[in-house]
């Protein structure tokens, strides 16, 4: 990457974060939810970003794991009675370990084999979720999970909630963007790159996937247990496979293999169906329609038209 | 190639961002001065678009109604639809935003119990009386008082399918069959329940997906373990597939079926014979011979919208009469209105008799119907209530 | 106890082949034209509608209504190409299949618009004929759903190893560059290809309407079963779809049966899993079933 460039990206970002420092000032009830709910997403795509936009392992399993981290913080602050403070880190790691364990066995798999088990993993969460009633409440869910509360200071309501998320992601992203370039990152990247020379240089393809798939599940787990902790309910509907492809969607538009894109897919496909209500009866066709001409007619994700927008003002004012 | 790429790339480009700007712009509502906007939650589009459109029905006729008589407090009623498809989340997007645009002094929400549990956090946040139609009896376990049921709980309609098969039918060994969800599996227990308590052995009670096509492995294990009777919780389409089936496998014992099956669009799928030895239940006896009030509602909506109403959307006509009456006595006051719908007695509706017992549910019996042979007309049995 | 068990094993058939057929025009596709097509069950729910607008809104004999649907079906395969595959033809796995989801989104949602809703109930050819087997009451409909999928199955199998252009499709199949330069007109047996998925789809979706009922969401519960079915049968095997969709059919029926109702589900996703896991290459696979 040209260092120019480089700048001007991080003097973007950094305009974006202070814009959205200010933003539920400027916003209402509901617009601040879909705003936390987009963040929310974010860090999962920025997740599924290590999966597949460096390692280039193609799981349909990230709601599954979204689900794990929502579950585990619910009946470890309900049933068990942890904090939120305690049982959100509990839920992120309990993730992760479940993570290494499912991937430890599929991640051997490639291609549309990989999708498959993973799809297999997530459809089969969401039968446990509905069947085992007595500790994941069936379809009925889990309610009445507790919000996040500082000494003296709630932050039940979205406006406040907005700022955890926001510093949430914040973190998310940087941790990521430190691993990315970090042996880990290169290391992915080099697997997906060119998995028989690296493999044939013994670095340990099988552990690089896991890790990648781990960080993936980490990162997922976190979103769940905000995700739970902002709505008090989590029912196995919200974990269902077609958000799986919803993440994968959101990398795909924003643009994968990039921290910014993964960010940009959140929001944008989280916005999507709120500002085409009106269209009732056929949003879902003119929603598939669209992310079907974003794939054919921009593969690289909608950064890749930020990059082609930035080039033509450069050249515009040299 | 390349250039021509590029031009049909930008092309598209532009559509994209002229459809998203379109509606980005679309102005908010707001409730003008002289007119009491509430909100309805109501599955306008999706899978569930059916049963939601009843609602929807009959909402826009009690609120055409309300303003030709008057309006309510001296002004104009203004029921402001937001779409919550069959998704948790979009129904919670919904009632925030419908909470932002007009501050409604109550709100309907869905007849679908997941978005009604997922819903109710926000309606404790935002202290505003909501009446729902959520069967599921995990909403009122929540004891939440701003939330007000205007049908018959799940858990009545369990004690109703038990109580007809033994007491109604005389049967001693009932198999349950029900749908794995929210809605079948709490029936399922709590008609197990009612079942043992009246003398009679519960053979057997068999789950099956929402999903499922094929129930007859579930079907021949009930009839084998000796079942004189079955129960089926189920939905429309589903419940119909296991009509279909007790008839093709031979069985011809009796089959006490739940609401969903006696919906019109659910018996149409049945062929008369299919439905020879079944009896079901419905939140109302809706029809012209309970007297003229009813009979006058169902001619209005059937001149109006050419379709019956059902009994699952015409309890929100009645809540929004209900809403009427308390806003002309207390104003839109949302604590006022609150008490008053607590303090709700003996009010008759078109569907029910209306009386708010501590949890907030408002009616507390329903019908059983039978079939008329050869045709597909259920034929009214009796009432049975929660007492 | 025979009776309960010869019931099980006729419906366990039925819905076996149903999803055979389905595996079919999923594997036919991939092989062919290396498209991972995820609205497979959408175009199954296309071609029962179809027959729902022949058969119940034109109120044509079943005789006329079939032929007509499964034409509608092979256009439809025609446009899919044109539409979705063309433009997606060379791009990255995850790419076609987010594409394709997407695309069976559009179609879900369109029938949902044109058809709405409410279910409907296709009639059989056999009606509700019920018929004695070993003891056990069977519909006609459901001997009438195997014996058609098995008879379009042998078909299918003649066409590809024992005609001309199965053999050029066979072709295409192994080495798509090396079947150009042999001057097989590659794109004609890509149009061929998603006409026979459309004429399979069409098939299984036909057969399914009377014994399922036709609903604008039956597509992906039949296709994930299909997965199920092709996985454990053998990703590129037309043997393995057969015995695959014909195991995860018996599964679902007698693990409802003898195992557990809530979980039979469960069950065919944990042995597909299992199978991805210890024998990725499926009980009938041949080849090397990791690549890429």
């Amino acid at each position: 990457m040209k260092p120019g460039r480089n700048h001007l990206a991080v003097a973007a970002a950094a305009l974006a974060f202070l814009l959205a420092l200010v933003l539920p000032a400027l916003v209402s009830g509901y617009g601040i939810r879909i705003l936390n709910l987009a963040l929310i997403s974010a860090i999962a795509v920025i997740g599924l970003n290590f999966a597949f936009g460096y390692a280039g392992l193609i799981t349909l399993a990230q709601a599954g794991f979204v689900g794990c981290g929502a579950y585990l913080t619910a009946i470890l602050s309900t049933a068990v009675g942890l904090s939120p403070w305690l049982s959100i880190p509990a839920a992120v790691v309990g993730t992760g370990l479940i993570s290494v364990v499912v991937g430890l066995p599929m991640l051997r798999l490639k291609g549309h084999y990989l999708a498959l088990a993973t799809l297999g993993f997530n459809v089969s969460f969401v039968i446990v979720a509905t069947n085992w009633k007595s500790v994941m409440g069936g379809t009925d869910g889990i309610s009445g999970i507790p919000s996040l509360a500082l000494p003296g200071l709630s932050v039940a309501t979205d406006h406040r909630y907005y700022y955890v998320l926001w510093l949430a992601l914040a973190a998310a992203a940087w941790i990521a963007w430190r691993i990315r370039y970090s042996h880990i990152g290169l290391a992915m990247i080099a697997v997906r790159d060119d998995e028989i020379a690296t493999g044939a240089a013994s670095v340990g393809v099988t552990r690089i996937k896991v890790q990648a798939f781990a960080l993936s599940a980490i990162y997922a787990g976190l979103a769940g247990a905000l995700f739970a902790h902002m709505t008090n309910f989590v029912a196995p509907e919200d974990f269902a496979l077609g958000h799986s492809i919803i993440y994968l969607a959101m990398l795909i538009i924003g643009g994968e293999g990039s921290i910014l894109g993964a960010i940009a897919g959140a929001v944008i496909v989280t916005f999507m169906p709120e500002l085409m209500r009106d269209l009732g009866q056929a949003y879902m066709i003119v929603f598939g329609g669209l992310m079907l001409l974003i794939l054919i007619f921009l593969p690289k994700g909608l950064l890749s038209l930020a990059g082609m927008v930035g080039r033509r003002l450069g050249i515009a004012g040299r | 190639m390349a250039n021509k790429r590029a031009v049909g790339r930008r092309k598209v480009l532009a559509g994209i961002a002229a459809t998203t700007g379109l509606t980005i712009w679309s102005p908010r509502l707001s409730a003008q001065s002289g007119e009491i906007a509430i909100g309805a939650m109501v599955p306008i589009t999706g899978p569930f678009n059916v049963s939601g459109q009843q609602y929807h029905f009959s909402l826009q006729m009690a609120q055409d109604e309300i303003n030709a008589k008057g309006g309510v407090a001296g002004k104009k009623l203004k029921i402001v639809f937001e779409d919550v498809k069959d998704s948790n989340s979009v129904a919670v997007n919904a009632y925030l935003k419908v909470v932002r645009d007009i501050n409604p002094p109550l709100v309907f929400l869905s007849s679908y119990t997941t978005q009604n549990l997922a819903t109710e956090p926000e309606v404790t946040k935002a202290q505003i009386p909501a009446m729902y139609a959520g069967g599921g009896d995990a909403v009122h376990m929540k004891k939440n008082p701003w939330l007000f049921r205007i049908r018959p709980a799940d858990g009545i309609q369990a004690l109703a399918l038990a109580k007809h098969a033994t007491e109604g039918l005389g049967k001693k060994k009932i198999g349950i069959l029900f749908v794995q969800n929210d809605f079948g599996q709490p029936g399922a227990i709590a008609a197990e329940k009612v079942i043992k308590a009246a003398g009679a052995e519960v053979v057997g009670m068999e789950a099956y997906a929402f999903t499922d096509n094929d129930m007859s492995a579930q079907i021949q294990k009930l009839k084998n373990a000796g079942a004189d009777c079955f129960i089926c919780i189920s939905y429309g389409k589903d419940g119909a597939l296991i009509l279909k089936l007790v008839k093709e496998m031979g069985i011809t014992i009796p089959v006490v079926a739940s609401s969903g099956v006696m919906v019109p669009a659910a018996r149409n799928l049945i062929a008369p014979d299919e439905l020879t030895n079944v009896n079901g239940v419905m939140d109302a006896y809706l029809s012209a011979e309970r007297g003229p009030e009813v009979a006058a509602y169902i001619k209005s909506f059937k001149d109006r919208f050419k379709i019956d109403p059902d009994p699952f959307g015409s309890c929100y006509y009645d809540g929004a009469w209900i809403l009427k009456g308390i806003l002309d006595k207390v104003g839109p006051d949302r604590v006022k209105i609150r008490d008053a719908l607590k303090a709700v007695k003996g009010y008759k509706g078109i569907t029910n008799t209306f009386t708010t017992d501590a949890d907030g549910n408002m009616v507390h019996s329903l019908a059983v119907f039978g079939i008329k042979p050869g045709t597909r007309d259920p034929v009214f049995i009796r009432t049975i209530s929660a007492a | 106890m025979s009776q309960q068990l010869v019931q099980l094993i006729v419906s366990g058939l039925a819905v076996g082949s149903v999803y055979a057929l389905v595996g079919l025009a999923f594997i036919m596709v991939n092989e062919a034209t290396g498209v991972v097509n995820f609205a497979t069950g959408q175009m199954v729910a296309i071609g029962c509608f179809l027959s729902v607008t022949t058969g119940i809104q034109m109120g044509l004999p079943l005789a006329a209504a079939y032929p007509a649907a499964l034409a509608g079906m092979a256009l439809f395969g025609i446009v899919f190409y044109a539409v979705v595959f063309r433009p997606l033809q060379d791009r990255p796995v995850v790419t076609v299949i987010i594409g394709t989801v997407m695309i069976g989104i559009v179609i879900q949602n369109s029938a949902l618009i044109t058809w709405g809703s409410v279910p409907f109930r296709p009639r059989s050819p056999f009606g509700r004929q019920v018929v004695d087997v070993f003891g056990a009451a069977i519909s006609a409909h459901a001997l009438f759903v195997i014996a058609v999928s098995f008879l379009m199955i042998g078909l299918l199998y003649a066409f590809i190893y024992r005609t001309a252009i199965g053999a050029r499709m066979r072709a295409v199949a192994q080495d798509r560059d090396a079947a150009r330069l042999m001057g097989i007109g590659v794109d004609r047996m890509f149009v061929l290809t998603w006409v026979i998925a459309g004429l399979l789809t069409g098939t299984a979706g036909i057969l399914v309407g009377p014994m399922w009922f036709a609903d604008v969401n039956m597509g992906d519960p039949i296709a994930l079963k299909a997965f199920a079915a092709i996985i454990i049968g053998g990703f590129s095997s037309v043997p393995g779809a057969i015995v695959g969709g014909v195991l995860v059919g018996l599964a679902e029926m007698l693990g409802a049966a003898y195992i557990s109702s809530a979980y039979k589900d469960g069950l065919v996703f944990l042995v597909m899993i299992l199978f991805l896991l210890v024998r990725p290459q499926g009980i009938f696979g041949e080849r090397i079933g990791q690549r890429a």
